[in-house]
């Protein structure tokens, strides 16, 4: 006759009965059930998967994991993009000793300086998403695992990648840090070691959680305390020896070394706040405000572990009498079971799920402000003012790049009322009271125009605010090696060769710096050689375009600061220091008049009743008159109401200086005299 | 049997001297080779080369700057068992142990490095390095402030103290645990660490701190004439100490050396920690001079200080300030600790004649030299490249510019206990970040070489980024637990606010004195 693997599976699963009866009658633990399999009570007969239903289970299971984490990936990849995260945060890392003592010298060390490598993977959006998927994998692992400890017999399908939701949506916000979703690992990952490892007897238990705990502590931080929590859920939803009671105690006493770890190394170790000790590298106390995610986050695994144990339970008692089944209990052997159509649901359910939390953790607005920057800071001129047609251009960042931007691509003069201009001056310059938020862009904007003194000065300010990034430290470079500030270069050189990703940036500047002659036919060297102020004059913070006064007016030619100057003069509403200045453009070698000069000086010149405009080599467009004069009549037309007429002239005139003066500039006025900063 | 004994005893006597020698010869010196001497001295990293070393400083660890594939490096002195070092790495990383012993049993005798390089099989031996080891040891420790060159904006910042006798280097205090604000102006009575101040600048942490004995006061030094104090110096009594307050703001220039300082106003204010007043005298707080950077003589019997007209004399009639030209001269006025009378005050150099600022007087502890800093303008020399250090012998009077400086600024000097030895923040690195110097000087008033701080890894300083900041020797560790500092930081009922003397009838100096000019910017408007 021959063996069907029906008939083998029932003779196996018949063998699996009768050794648990025998354990049963001989008190014996089967070696290859954990503690919680134990059958406490007899006639009781747990009720294991079938070995069939296991099999097809795991092979669901694997094949649900697999297709979620391509999409995991993907997404992160695609849509996310980790280079706006790296944007974003700057990640810091160095090769050598003494950035990881750094590292050391704070609970989470071992943690920050892995996710501090991991996140140079940023830079390479496909390799930053592997990282995260990576750790998110990782922690879907640790989960299967926990389960697999706590409840050896049962086979989950998707209630491992509930984490991996959660950390989609954390690392949907580019400033949620690494380590963060690393330290949260460690903490999963030593829980698995404490169920597979730990002692039965509750001292020599108690001490290996406490050498865990310090460890962890060490190495990761703050997820520490979820760690401890979860060993003391563990002690009291344990079922074997000892009784509840010492397993209360026990658990009391590894909630208590929790408490007492992180101050004991506050007074011995590390010299931190008593806040930072407990809550360092959580991802509960970041300064993003990441929301209820990390939250849901750490509960999940508090609430795995005593429900893993009740459905344990359930388990064991077995199959209840049909007329007991409750449609809670048939809704969950649905789920449980190894049907299609329950795969189906629960893979239906998992992807609604990712999909529900990635849409709802996403910040279209954040993502185009960074992706402007992004583009700004790789100079890809046109997609910046791609990017900022997102419904992000009233942002003051966004304003300053597209203004950087119109610019680099020579638009500036004849094009900038184009685009919004509603911060005014703001928006080329930035406030003087937020520029301490974007020190390396405004270190951008000065090394534009040339202004290599600013260049550094805000350089040295975004390592004093930011740290010791590449970009950072790649400005001080150039500024230096302008300066002719040699050993200062080598110093910030020195630093880059040990990173992962600049070296052969490095490597390139060493050479300028050996030879002076690679240093001059540097395109941006030299360029900024040939624009720098060659006399000193005391920087005008507060008014910084006043400065380009001086710089236009040098020996060295400088068409960036003379542009950003008129666009200041004009933004101003300084029509008349305008004016005196288009004395510079034959010098700068403009051809004509630009278009918004041109608009400036016929509003100008009608408003004193000027009859000829002198300026050797140029000429007024009639049109462009003309178009005056019909703005004019529309103003007039609507009696001088600025509100009735504001329809029509924007949708003829809205890209002009005149729609902007009359728009624009009065209220900026008015807002910067609220502001009291004592603005025209 | 007796054969195979026999070979067993041959091979255990003849292998293993053949081994020894294979060792040996692998292990020759480039005194047994035939290798070529070098006329001259090697290049090093730092260049410890004809410096003054204390007989209790850790190991000066350096790079050699010379190509090759196996380096060796023997220091020997007069006496005492030489130290051998070899390697494949140009680093020398000197052992410690052998290194002080060394040191004690030769001081004040001559210390060698005889430097030797392998390039192609060959070696090449260079001409000894000569320091000399000083007979008088230095201070054990040194505090100054870590933080990343400052303009506006700050984050990280923390006094750290470093021992000097070995490479160990804590925190006294970091602005982490402060709430992120300034700290500075650290400064010791007498080199003592059981006597030491500090300030703490924003937040609730603000304040001045004494820490005496092991326990923290904070106090707050404003009163209705002066804003809380600056610069300080200790009197050598303990009871007293003199204070500037100071109006100062950041400015920066468009070409040259980026930053600068302008102080607007200033005067000198005397605390009484015994009696917790604040006194001052027209002699020191002058509404018509700007009197700044106060440091007692070493008997405490005069006062002195840097002082230069008030800004209007600097202002033009369109109220621009010509910073360019406020020159400060160095005063000294008597005073009689035991009654608080003051006495004459005196110019001891005039900014007229040496054309220079002349700033940060520091008297010797043993009364015999003043040392000082000279910058062509201003009151801010850590930002002046021409900062430079000078030596007044106060026996003669006679100013002496020692060999020590360097074309980038040379400042923030202090004494050791012994007076035989200063360290001084140099620029002449980078010319953007302070390293800390030591220098000896002897009876004659004869200045040594200065010799850069070490540290246990030679190529440290080429990848550290921050600045030291104002250093000061002290005899052994500050031991007062941090905790106790931010406990008295946040603890507003532990605030002692002093008291303004009542016989004070200066006018104030506050944050906006009316006179002041505003610093108007130059510009084509």
């Amino acid at each position: 006759m021959k063996k069907t693997a029906k008939t083998k599976t029932s003779r196996h699963t018949n063998r699996l009965n009768v050794r648990l009866i025998r354990s049963i009658l001989w008190r014996k633990k089967p070696s290859s059930i954990s503690p919680f399999c134990e059958n406490r009570s007899p006639g009781r007969i747990m009720c294991p998967d079938t070995e069939s239903s296991r099999m097809k289970k795991d092979f669901f299971r694997l094949g649900t994991t697999i297709g979620f984490f391509i999409l995991f990936y993907l997404y992160i990849w695609k849509r996310i993009d980790p280079a706006l995260a790296y944007q974003d945060q700057e990640p810091v890392f160095f090769f050598g000793c003494a950035f990881f003592r750094e590292c050391l010298n704070q609970p989470g060390g071992i943690a920050k300086y892995i996710s501090a490598f991991l996140s140079q993977f940023y830079l390479y959006p496909w390799a930053g998403a592997l990282a995260v998927t990576a750790v998110a994998w990782l922690c879907a692992q640790s989960v299967l695992w926990i389960v697999k400890g706590l409840n050896g017999s049962r086979r989950v399908q998707v209630i491992h990648l509930f984490p991996a939701i959660l950390l989609l949506m954390l690392h949907s916000n580019a400033k949620h840090p690494l380590y963060a979703s690393v330290g949260y690992l460690a903490a999963l990952l030593f829980f698995n070691c404490f169920i597979r490892f730990a002692p039965r007897k509750t001292v020599f238990r108690s001490l290996f959680f406490v050498i865990l705990a310090v460890v962890l502590y060490a190495a990761a931080g703050g997820p520490f305390l979820l760690f401890s929590l979860l060993c003391f859920l563990l002690e009291l939803f344990r079922r074997d020896r000892p009784p509840f009671f010492i397993r209360l105690v026990n658990g009391v006493f590894f909630l208590l070394t929790a408490a007492a770890i992180p101050f004991l190394f506050r007074e011995t170790a590390f010299m931190m706040t008593l806040k930072n000790a407990y809550t360092a590298m959580l991802p509960l106390v970041q300064n993003y405000r990441p929301g209820f995610t990390p939250a849901l986050l750490y509960a999940f695994p508090l609430l795995l572990v005593p429900a893993e144990c009740l459905v344990k339970k359930s388990m064991e008692a077995g199959q209840p009498d049909t007329k007991k089944k409750t449609a809670a209990y048939r809704t969950i052997s649905f789920l449980r079971s190894g049907t299609v159509w329950a795969s189906l649901f629960r893979v239906l359910l998992i992807l609604t799920a990712a999909a529900g939390g990635a849409f709802a953790s996403f910040d279209p607005l954040n993502y185009h402000v960074l992706r402007v920057d992004y583009y700004a800071r790789r100079g890809m001129w046109p997609q910046v003012i791609q990017a900022a047609k997102h419904g992000v251009s009233e942002y003051g960042l966004v304003s300053f790049h597209v203004n950087r931007a119109i610019q680099h691509l020579g638009m500036l003069p004849d094009r900038m009322f184009s685009f919004p201009q509603t911060l005014g001056i703001d928006g080329l310059f930035f406030p003087g009271e937020f520029r301490y938020l974007i020190p390396l862009q405004c270190s951008d904007l000065y090394f534009d125009l040339g202004h290599v003194n600013e260049a550094q000065h805000w350089a040295h300010e975004a390592i004093a605010l930011r740290g010791e990034t590449a970009w950072n430290l790649q400005r001080l470079v150039q500024t230096h090696l302008v300066r002719g500030e040699k050993e200062a270069a080598d110093g910030c050189l020195s630093m880059l060769r040990k990173t992962l990703f600049q070296r052969n940036w490095a490597e390139r500047y060493e050479r300028m710096l050996a030879k002076d002659s690679l240093a001059q036919g540097d395109e941006t060297l030299r360029r900024l050689r040939s624009v720098m102020p060659d006399s000193d004059f005391v920087v005008n913070s507060e008014e910084p375009y006043l400065n380009l006064n001086l710089m236009v007016s040098g020996k060295k030619p400088n068409r960036m600061a003379f542009e950003y100057l008129m666009a200041s003069y004009l933004l101003e509403g300084k029509v008349g220091s305008f004016i005196s200045r288009l004395k510079w453009l034959k010098e700068l070698g403009y051809p004509r008049l630009p278009v918004h000069y041109e608009e400036a000086l016929i509003m100008y010149l009608a408003e004193r009743g000027a009859l000829r405009f002198e300026l050797e080599g140029y000429s007024l467009n009639s049109r462009n008159v003309k178009r005056f004069k019909d703005f004019c009549d529309i103003l007039d037309r609507h009696r001088g109401n600025r509100h009735a007429a504001a329809g029509e002239l924007k949708r003829f005139y809205g890209d002009t200086y005149w729609f902007y003066l009359t728009y624009y500039r009065a209220a900026l006025a008015a807002k910067a005299r609220t502001a009291g900063r004592g603005r025209p | 049997m007796n054969k195979t004994l026999n070979r067993g005893r041959v091979f255990l006597c003849c292998v293993p001297p053949a081994l020894a020698c294979i060792m040996l010869l692998g292990c020759a010196d480039a005194r047994s080779q035939n290798g070529s001497v070098a006329a001259r001295l090697p290049r090093m990293d730092p260049d410890y080369s004809g410096v003054m070393i204390p007989p209790n400083i850790a190991p000066l660890n350096f790079t050699i700057l010379e190509q090759g594939t196996r380096y060796q490096v023997v220091i020997r002195s007069h006496s005492g068992k030489t130290i051998r070092w070899a390697g494949r790495n140009p680093s020398v990383r000197i052992p410690m142990r052998s290194w002080k012993r060394l040191l004690m049993e030769n001081r004040g005798e001559d210390l060698f490095f005889d430097v030797s390089v392998a390039a192609d099989g060959k070696w090449v031996k260079y001409d000894p390095v000569k320091n000399r080891i000083a007979g008088e040891p230095i201070d054990g420790y040194v505090v100054y402030r870590l933080l990343e060159p400052q303009y506006r904006f700050w984050y990280h910042m923390g006094i750290y103290q470093r021992n000097l006798e070995n490479f160990d280097q804590t925190c006294i205090l970091k602005n982490s645990v402060t709430g992120g604000n300034c700290m500075n102006c650290h400064n010791f009575c007498g080199n003592d660490p059981e006597r030491m101040l500090f300030h703490m600048r924003m937040g609730a942490a603000a304040g001045t701190y004494l820490l005496l004995d092991g326990q923290v006061a904070k106090i707050n030094l404003a009163t209705s004439f002066n804003k809380p104090g600056a610069y300080p110096s200790w009197h050598p009594d303990g009871d007293q100490i003199a204070f500037s307050v100071n109006k100062i703001t950041q400015f920066f220039h468009g070409k040259g050396e980026i930053r600068d300082v302008l102080d607007w106003a200033s005067d000198l204010i005397i605390y009484h920690l015994s009696t917790n007043t604040v006194s001052t005298h027209p002699k020191i707080a002058d509404l018509g001079r700007m009197e700044t950077f106060p440091a007692w003589s070493a008997d405490g019997r005069s006062l002195y200080f840097s002082s230069a007209p008030a800004l209007a004399v600097y202002t033009t009639p369109d109220s621009v300030v010509e910073f360019d030209r406020i020159r400060y001269d160095l005063m000294r006025i008597a005073y009689d600790p035991s009654s608080g009378e003051w006495g004459e005050l005196e110019t001891v150099v005039r900014s007229s004649e040496t054309g220079k600022s002349v700033l940060m007087p520091r008297p010797s502890p043993d009364g015999r030299f003043l040392l000082f800093c000279m910058a062509e303008y201003g009151s801010f020399p850590v930002y002046r490249p021409d900062a430079d250090l000078y030596l007044m012998d106060l026996r003669t009077g006679k100013v002496s510019k020692p060999e020590i400086n360097s074309e980038r600024s040379d400042t923030f000097h202090s004494w050791s206990r012994n007076g035989r030895w200063f360290v001084f923040a140099s620029k002449r690195l980078d010319g953007i970040r302070g390293r800390l110097y030591f220098c000896h000087v002897d009876e004659d008033g004869n200045v040594s070489k200065p010799l850069l701080m070490p540290q246990e890894d030679p190529s440290f300083y080429s990848t550290f980024l921050k600045t030291y900041n104002v250093p000061e020797l002290i005899s052994a560790p500050v031991d007062v637990w941090w905790q106790k500092i931010v406990s008295a930081a946040f603890d507003q009922n532990k605030m002692k606010n002093v008291v303004l003397d009542p016989k004070v009838r200066v006018d104030r100096i506050t944050g906006a004195t009316p006179q002041a000019p505003k610093m108007k910017q130059a510009s084509m408007e």
